[in-house]
């Protein structure tokens, strides 16, 4: 059976609606917690790290995001090329994957996935420097914009 | 094959068909496109999830499921090809009712909260998808 491209359009939507529920459940969370300071008295982990869950939760479905827009990329590199074990390195499937005619890819859209994945190298590899700020909308929008350029289905 | 998938398969071919019935066909063009979805067993079923074109205007019509606080089943209404929300459609108190969602601000890290919610009819389903083509700019 082919791969649709629609399915995968719905994964990344779903990773997205799930980071919405998480980041309404910090936010409350966090509200509540400066409201009444005890409420996480029984449960310390909680408690300790909930500054950093909220700090660091953008970057996390970040890095889930680009994780399903890379297994699209991957599924559909790997049924262009007629071999199921192939490794492209993201980078590359983004510069070269052809297009819904094989005909390329818009610089301008090329650029926006790319720039998401570098920010979700900032996020995954936890380097020193402060990653370069973008919402998780934006890098949903990005990735969704050029996984629209690839053909219906594949495989 | 769970009474409530069923049931919201229902409702969804229902909430279609009304999309489809009440847009205004001189110029919204529709298309259904099937959705896998899986139930509470894990077992796949699907449901249509339905495309409106006007012009270079393009909106998905997404049902997202029936396990949702509050309601008995959600859709999302999405400018294309970006995924923007624009609006969600929910089962309540026995009727599909429209939220519209203030977009969210592209700087804005923090939950937003919705605004309006108004019956599904014919002047609803109308107003939404126009107002979103009027004003329609991906966020990309």
């Amino acid at each position: 059976m082919p791969y649709r491209r629609f399915d995968w359009h719905e994964h990344i939507a779903e990773v997205w609606g799930e980071f919405r529920s998480a980041r309404a459940a910090v936010d409350r969370l966090r509200a509540e917690v400066a409201g009444t300071p005890d409420l996480l008295k029984n449960d310390r982990v909680a408690r300790e790290y909930l500054s950093r869950a909220d700090e660091n939760l953008d970057g996390t479905y970040i890095v889930r995001l680009f994780a399903a827009f890379e297994a699209a990329l991957r599924s559909f590199d790997r049924a262009k090329r007629s071999d199921p074990a192939r490794e492209t390195k993201a980078a590359i499937m983004i510069d070269e994957i052809g297009g819904k005619r094989g005909r390329g890819i818009q610089a301008g859209i090329r650029q926006r996935a790319l720039d998401v994945r570098r920010i979700r190298n900032d996020w995954a590899h936890e380097e020193d420097a402060v990653p370069t700020p973008m919402t998780v909308d934006e890098a949903r929008a990005r990735l969704q914009a050029y996984l629209h350029e690839l053909p219906d289905e594949w495989g | 094959m769970s009474e409530q998938r069923e049931q919201f398969r229902r409702r969804v071919e229902e909430l279609a068909a009304r999309f489809e019935r009440e847009v205004d066909r001189r110029e919204w063009v529709t298309r259904r496109y099937p959705k896998r979805l899986r139930d509470d067993a894990r077992q796949v079923y699907e449901i249509p999830a339905l495309y409106l074109q006007k012009g270079p205007t393009s909106l998905l019509l997404d049902p997202i499921g029936y396990d949702v606080p509050g309601a008995e089943g959600a859709a999302d209404l999405y400018l294309m090809p970006t995924y923007d929300p624009t609006a969600s459609v929910y089962f309540e108190g026995g009727q599909w009712v429209i939220h519209y969602a203030f977009p969210p601000d592209s700087m804005e890290t923090h939950s937003v909260v919705e605004a309006q919610a108004l019956p599904l009819s014919a002047e609803t389903i109308n107003q939404d998808p126009d107002s979103i083509a009027e004003h329609a700019v991906p966020s990309i």
